[in-house]
């Protein structure tokens, strides 16, 4: 039997995945390239303490905070900060791989003793404050 | 129940299960997911420039139907579908990508990025997977229409692709670039070019067809050096595409880096070329 007469040619179900096929390969590329034309806003990070998150154990406080990206474009390596309002204290660093344009990540900080501030209405403790140190761009 | 009853079933699925064997530890790489994730659109869209015309050398090489088929075209198509289909399956099935878990432009990036390797294991599927007939009329293999030239040059870039791509996105190449020192690279070039002899010409895999001794590449050395400078190309496009390297990389950084990547890349070719010559 020749190559030809036994050849595995495309008919009913050859047509119907290339039709699938070619519907998922345009949405794929008409996805993209809508996002691309549309979003070019660099990278913008935001972290905010998430007080309900956050618990206290063995007299650690595990600050939850929220480090969302609202730009379009991905940030590496961002950096956070968390550190007491005035002089003294620790200062507690931590660092996010990747954060994409729109996503939001939930880190944890664990600072020693109870905290006040960014948890509002809690008088004990000390006064935290969440900064952005940077990122690279990616 | 015979696979042979329904052939153009079994051709899909075979293509399917090309993609997964093709791609799968690409799947569970963590550097696919953070290009997916860091990459822009516009750069994962340019990437698939290349991709088409990759995926129709793999189509013209090995396929995924058995026997002679004239349509390229719905092939084509059918490849990058069930690419996409197999990366976005595995990345839901494992959590990478999950609502909440990751933004959707971000997880369609990651499906994007994740298919191409999906899409190129797809149009390999016959060659992955050898059928049980032995007869190689049932391999639809139009490259062997070519000049012989012209096939190992092909076969050097389709298996030197589907090697590559499974180093070229971790952060590794770039690591044991910096790692090395100086007088490693020369040795590894040596290496690369000495296996890519051995595996052709000395491991006795295939008998070399008819013709295979003439044209520009028509001796063992001419074939060995062409196909390394080829795997060498193919080496600094994967360092750029993954943005190990840029133009503002030092030249000697970029040779050393491709060096690196070739002898990866040389035994993927090298492959391609014992392939062809089955």
């Amino acid at each position: 039997m020749s190559a030809r007469e036994n050849a595995e040619n495309p008919s009913g179900i050859s047509r119907v995945t290339a039709a699938i096929s070619g519907a998922l390969v345009a949405a794929l590329i008409g996805y993209l390239g809508i996002h691309a034309i549309q979003s070019d806003e660099p990278p913008a990070i935001v972290a905010e303490a998430v007080p309900e998150a956050g618990w206290t154990r063995d007299g650690v406080t595990y600050l939850a905070i929220d480090v969302r990206n609202e730009g379009d474009e991905s940030a590496r390596d961002v950096q956070i900060q968390v550190e007491p309002e005035g002089d003294g204290g620790e200062v507690r660093r931590t660092l996010i791989d990747f954060l994409a344009g729109g996503e939001t990540s939930r880190i944890y900080v664990a600072v020693p003793g109870p905290v006040r501030e960014p948890l509002p209405g809690n008088d004990g403790g000390r006064e935290l404050r969440v900064l952005v140190v940077g990122f690279e761009e990616s | 129940m015979s696979g042979t009853r329904y052939p153009d079933r079994d051709c899909v699925l075979r293509a399917f299960a090309g993609a997964l064997l093709g791609a799968l530890p690409l799947l569970y790489t963590m550097e696919m997911w953070w290009h997916g994730r860091t990459f822009s659109d516009g750069w994962i869209l340019a990437l698939y420039v290349p991709t088409v015309g990759v995926v129709l050398l793999c189509l013209l090489f090995g396929g995924f139907r058995l026997g002679v088929s004239g349509h390229l075209g719905i092939d084509l198509l059918i490849t990058l579908g069930i690419g996409i289909f197999a990366s976005v399956v595995t990345l839901l099935v494992v959590g990478q990508i999950a609502p909440g878990f990751v933004p959707l432009s971000a997880a369609v990036r990651m499906v994007a990025i994740e298919a191409i390797p999906c899409a190129i294991g797809a149009a390999l599927a016959v060659t992955q997977l050898r059928p049980r007939q032995r007869n190689k009329n049932h391999m639809d293999r139009r490259i062997v229409r070519l000049p012989e030239d012209a096939q190992k040059v092909l076969a050097t870039i389709v298996g030197g692709v589907f090697f590559a791509f499974n180093i070229a996105p971790t952060e590794e190449v770039w690591m044991m670039t910096i790692e090395a020192e100086p007088y490693h690279f020369p040795l590894i070039v040596l290496f690369s070019v000495a296996v890519s002899y051995g595996i052709v010409f000395l491991a006795d895999f295939a008998e070399r067809p008819e013709g295979f001794d003439q044209g520009a590449l028509g001796t063992p050395l001419a074939e060995t050096f062409v196909s390394y400078l080829i795997s060498l190309v193919i080496s600094l496009g994967f360092l750029y595409a993954f943005r190990h390297v840029s133009a503002s990389t030092p030249l000697h950084a970029q040779v050393q880096a491709a060096v690196m990547l070739g002898y990866v890349t040389t035994i993927g070719g090298s492959a391609g070329r014992v392939l062809i010559a089955e």
